[in-house]
C-alpha cells in the first residue's frame, strides 16, 4: 500500500496506525464489493446527497437508494469484519 | 419520512451525504433508539476517517474515479456544515488580528497630533477651565476618583467630556493617576491622549506596558449568567447546542464503556433534543398538597406533565425495599403527550397506608417504549442526577443538560402522619 494517506502530525502515533490499519481493511473491502454498492460509494464520497445519487442512478424513489445504501453499508461492515475500527 | 426508512440514513452519515433534514431526522431516531445511537457512534470511527481528504481521494482512485477538479473538490467542501464554519472562524480572527494591530499602531499617530493639542485646548471657550477649588462635574468627579483601576463599561458611550487643563494645574485630587502615567511613561502622546482616551487612561490606573494590556483592560468583563433551574429548563424550547457550548457534553448510554473518541459525536446527537423533564404534584383526596402533609388513609394520587412526547411509569418501594410497578397496568404503555396533564393511577389512587411513616415512590420518564419490568425501570447511572425545584405544590424534575439521557428517573418521598 505505498499510497498510503501520511502520518497526520496532529494525531499520536497508536492513532495513526489504528487509521492506517483501517483504510487497508477499508480498501480490501471496497474492492470486494458488488459493482451497484461501489457505484453508490463512489458517488457519496464525491458529495454527492441522496438526491442527486437517485437521479445519477436513474432510480424512481428515493427510499430505493436508502434502502440500496442500507444494505451496502451493512456489506461493507461485514466485509470489515463487523467493526469499522480493528480490535474494538 | 417513516421511523424504518430513518435507521437507513445510517449508511449516509459517515459519508456526510445527509442533508439537514435528513441528519436531524436520524439523530432524532437514534435519541429515541438504544441500538440506533450505539450504531451511530459506531459510525464516528468510519466519519473521522473518510473525513480526510487524502483518504477520500484514495478510495476515489480505488474505485475508479476521476481526480475531481480543484474547484470541484473546493465547492465540495464549501457544502458541508464545517466548512462554513471554518470560514466564520478564520473570518473572525482576522477580523480580531486587524483590529488588534489597528490598535497596536495607533500611539504611532499620536505624536503627530501631540503638538497641536495645547493650542486646541487651552482657548476653546466650549471647555469649562477647571479652576483651583472649582468644584468638577459628576462625571469628572467619578473619572477623578483615584484608587485601584476601574472598569470601563458602557459609560464609555457618554459624551466626551470637556477638556481637563493642563497636567501642571491640576489639583491633587484631580487624575493623579493621568500625572503618574506620565511621569511613568515619559510619553508626550500617552500624557495627552484624545479625550475619551484620557477618560480611559485616567480611569484605569498603570499604563499598559504593551498595547495588548490596554485593550485587555478595556474590555469589559462578560456577566456571568446564572445557571438555569430545573423549571426554566423544563419550559425550553429545543434547540441545538454546538458542540463545545456548556450543555452539550453528553455520555454514552450504552452496556459498553464511554469511549472519549466517542463522546465527542455523542454530544452532536444528545444536542438536539430538550432534555427530558417531568412536572408533578401530589394530590390528597383529589386535592394538590405537599408530600410531608399526609395523614395514614389519605387516598393520594399523582398530577403528572412532561416536556416531551414519551412514556410513564409510576413504581412503588415495598416494605422489602424491591420496586413494584404500581402502572402501567401489566400489558399496557402509558403514552404521555407534551404538556399535558396526566393522573397516575389513571384510575383510583395509590394503596391506602395504614400506618404512619415514609412511602417512595418513584416516576420514570422514556422518550421510548419500555418493558416494564420494576427493576430494569428503577435502574439508573448514580452520576445522573436530575435537577429539582419545588414552586409551591409543584416540583420539577429535569435531566441536566450536560449529561441528557433517554429516560429520566424522579424519587418521591411521601411522608404520612
Amino acid at each position: 500500500m505505498e499510497d498510503m494517506p501520511l502520518a497526520d502530525p496532529g494525531l499520536d502515533p497508536e492513532r495513526n496506525l489504528e487509521r492506517r490499519e483501517m483504510m487497508e481493511r477499508l480498501s480490501r473491502a471496497v474492492e470486494a464489493m458488488g459493482e451497484r454498492c461501489r457505484e453508490l460509494f463512489r458517488l457519496k464520497l464525491e458529495g454527492r446527497s441522496f438526491h442527486e445519487i437517485q437521479a445519477l442512478m436513474g432510480v424512481r424513489s428515493i427510499n430505493t437508494i436508502y434502502t440500496w445504501d442500507s444494505r451496502c453499508r451493512r456489506r461493507l461492515l461485514e466485509l470489515m469484519g463487523g467493526r469499522w475500527e480493528a480490535g474494538q | 419520512m417513516k421511523p424504518q426508512d430513518v435507521e437507513k440514513l445510517l449508511g449516509g452519515y459517515a459519508t456526510e451525504t445527509l442533508t439537514e433534514a435528513e441528519r436531524k431526522a436520524l439523530l432524532e431516531a437514534a435519541l429515541a433508539n438504544q441500538e440506533l445511537f450505539d450504531a451511530l457512534a459506531e459510525e464516528e470511527a468510519l466519519r473521522e476517517l473518510l473525513s480526510d481528504s487524502r483518504c477520500r481521494r484514495q478510495l476515489l482512485a480505488l474505485l475508479g474515479a476521476k481526480p475531481e477538479p480543484v474547484y470541484r473538490r473546493f465547492l465540495a467542501w464549501l457544502g458541508r456544515p464545517a466548512a462554513w464554519g471554518a470560514l466564520a472562524g478564520s473570518a473572525a480572527a482576522v477580523v480580531l488580528l486587524a483590529g488588534i494591530v489597528m490598535r497596536v499602531h495607533r500611539p504611532a499617530m499620536e505624536p503627530a497630533r501631540t503638538p497641536a493639542r495645547p493650542a486646541e485646548v487651552a482657548p476653546a471657550p466650549a471647555v469649562p477651565q477647571r479652576q483651583e477649588g472649582a468644584k468638577p462635574s459628576r462625571s469628572e468627579g467619578k473619572r477623578a476618583r483615584p484608587g485601584p483601576k476601574t472598569k470601563v463599561t458602557a459609560r464609555r458611550a457618554a459624551p466626551p467630556l470637556p477638556e481637563p487643563p493642563p497636567p501642571e494645574k491640576k489639583g491633587p485630587s484631580r487624575q493623579p493617576v493621568a500625572i503618574a502615567e506620565a511621569e511613568r511613561a515619559d510619553m508626550t502622546a500617552e500624557a495627552r491622549p484624545a479625550p475619551t482616551q484620557e477618560r480611559a487612561a485616567a480611569t484605569v490606573a498603570p499604563p499598559p506596558s504593551a498595547p495588548a494590556d490596554r485593550l485587555a483592560l478595556v474590555q469589559p468583563r462578560p456577566m456571568a449568567q446564572p445557571a438555569p433551574d430545573a423549571r426554566a429548563l423544563y419550559y425550553e424550547p429545543p434547540r441545538v447546542l454546538a458542540p463545545g457550548e456548556p450543555g452539550a457534553a453528553g455520555f454514552l448510554r450504552s452496556s459498553k464503556p464511554p469511549l472519549e473518541r466517542r463522546a465527542a459525536s455523542v454530544q452532536t446527537i444528545r444536542a438536539t433534543l430538550p432534555p427530558l423533564g417531568l412536572r408533578y404534584a401530589i394530590l390528597k383526596n383529589g386535592a394538590e398538597a405537599s408530600a410531608g402533609d399526609l395523614r395514614v388513609g389519605d387516598r393520594v394520587a399523582l398530577s403528572v406533565e412532561a416536556n416531551h412526547a414519551g412514556y410513564v411509569y409510576l413504581l412503588r418501594r415495598d416494605p422489602a425495599g424491591a420496586w413494584m410497578l404500581v402502572c402501567p397496568p401489566a400489558g399496557e404503555q402509558i403514552a404521555v403527550k407534551p404538556r399535558t396533564p396526566l393522573r397516575l393511577p389513571p384510575t383510583g389512587s395509590l394503596p391506602a397506608r395504614e400506618q404512619p411513616g415514609e412511602e417512595k415512590l418513584l416516576l420514570v420518564f422514556s422518550r421510548v417504549a419500555l418493558p416494564p419490568d420494576p427493576g430494569a425501570l428503577a435502574a439508573r447511572d448514580v452520576w445522573r442526577r436530575p435537577l429539582v425545584k419545588s414552586e409551591r405544590h409543584e416540583t420539577y424534575v429535569v435531566d441536566p443538560p450536560s449529561i441528557p439521557g433517554s429516560r429520566l428517573h424522579a424519587e418521591i418521598t411521601l411522608t404520612y402522619r
